[in-house]
């Protein structure tokens, strides 16, 4: 999948350029945030605006992420359209991820977690 | 304004590609019910996971299968039935009683989701056919008086 990267204060925001995460989606989406975090980009916030619909194969992938990166660095999302913030809800995965309402307030968290 | 009613039927052949069909006809179809946005939205949601349940798990992921979706409208009710010949389910009870998936787990959601946002749902082999039956009211999951 196409990421739309930006490096704000050494977080690395990443934008998906589709708006559905489904199982189609996923696998790609999964792998182009692998190859980041294989590239030495631990530190990440997920800039999801664009995002309209995530299903549990998107979920999965945000999973896998969020393992990957472990304790070498830090992951939050942001700016989470109302039927995408519904979906961690419903599954109790934002208990798991660091969400906030916008990529300034996700980043600020990355860099106090990162550094912490 | 009395909801309207009716049935309609779709199909189609089991790869990935073609679920965001059916989500899309779903959506149009909703748009006619009481149903808000946010609930319209997850009933998509339902019937994408129910529909890649059977492609990934019924058929294993093999193309040349038919999943059929039928939808109807009572006026009370939007109802779905999801139909594939696939493998029989190993634990019938997994699709109507799913457990919260372990947090850190990466799979194993769609069911809980579908069990989340329907008000009722119901597995059955009939012959050869798997069917899952989902009922969303026009009212919320849980916020009936």
């Amino acid at each position: 999948m196409e990421l739309e990267t930006n490096v704000v204060d050494g977080v690395t925001v990443v934008k998906p350029r589709e708006s559905r995460i489904d199982a189609v989606a996923a696998p790609r989406f999964k792998g182009a945030l692998v190859d980041l975090i294989n590239a030495g980009v631990y530190d990440l916030v997920l800039d999801f605006s664009g995002v309209e619909f995530i299903d549990s194969s998107g979920l999965a992938a945000m999973i896998s992420t969020l393992k990957t990166i472990g304790e070498r660095g830090a992951l939050a999302l942001a700016a989470m359209q109302t039927p995408v913030n519904n979906v961690f809800k419903v599954t109790r995965l934002n208990r798991v991820f660091d969400i906030h309402p916008d990529v300034e307030q996700a980043a600020a968290s990355v860099r106090r977690r990162s550094s912490g | 304004m009395k909801p309207r009613t009716g049935e309609v039927s779709l199909c189609i052949e089991s790869l990935v590609e073609n679920v965001f069909l059916v989500g899309a006809a779903v959506r149009g179809i909703c748009a006619h019910t009481p149903l808000a946005p946010d609930e319209i939205a997850d009933v998509e949601l339902c019937l994408v996971e129910a529909v890649n349940n059977s492609i990934i798990h019924a058929y294993g992921s093999k193309p040349g299968n038919k999943v059929c979706v039928d939808i109807g409208l009572d006026g009370e009710a939007v109802k779905f039935r999801i139909r594939d010949t696939g493998k029989t389910m190993q634990d019938a009870r997994n699709m109507t009683n799913p457990a919260c998936p372990d947090e850190k787990s990466p799979g194993g959601r769609g069911l809980f989701i579908i069990k989340s946002l329907m008000h009722q749902v119901e597995y059955k082999r009939n012959n050869d056919e798997n069917v899952l039956t989902m009922t969303r009211r026009f009212s919320r999951p849980g916020r009936e008086p």
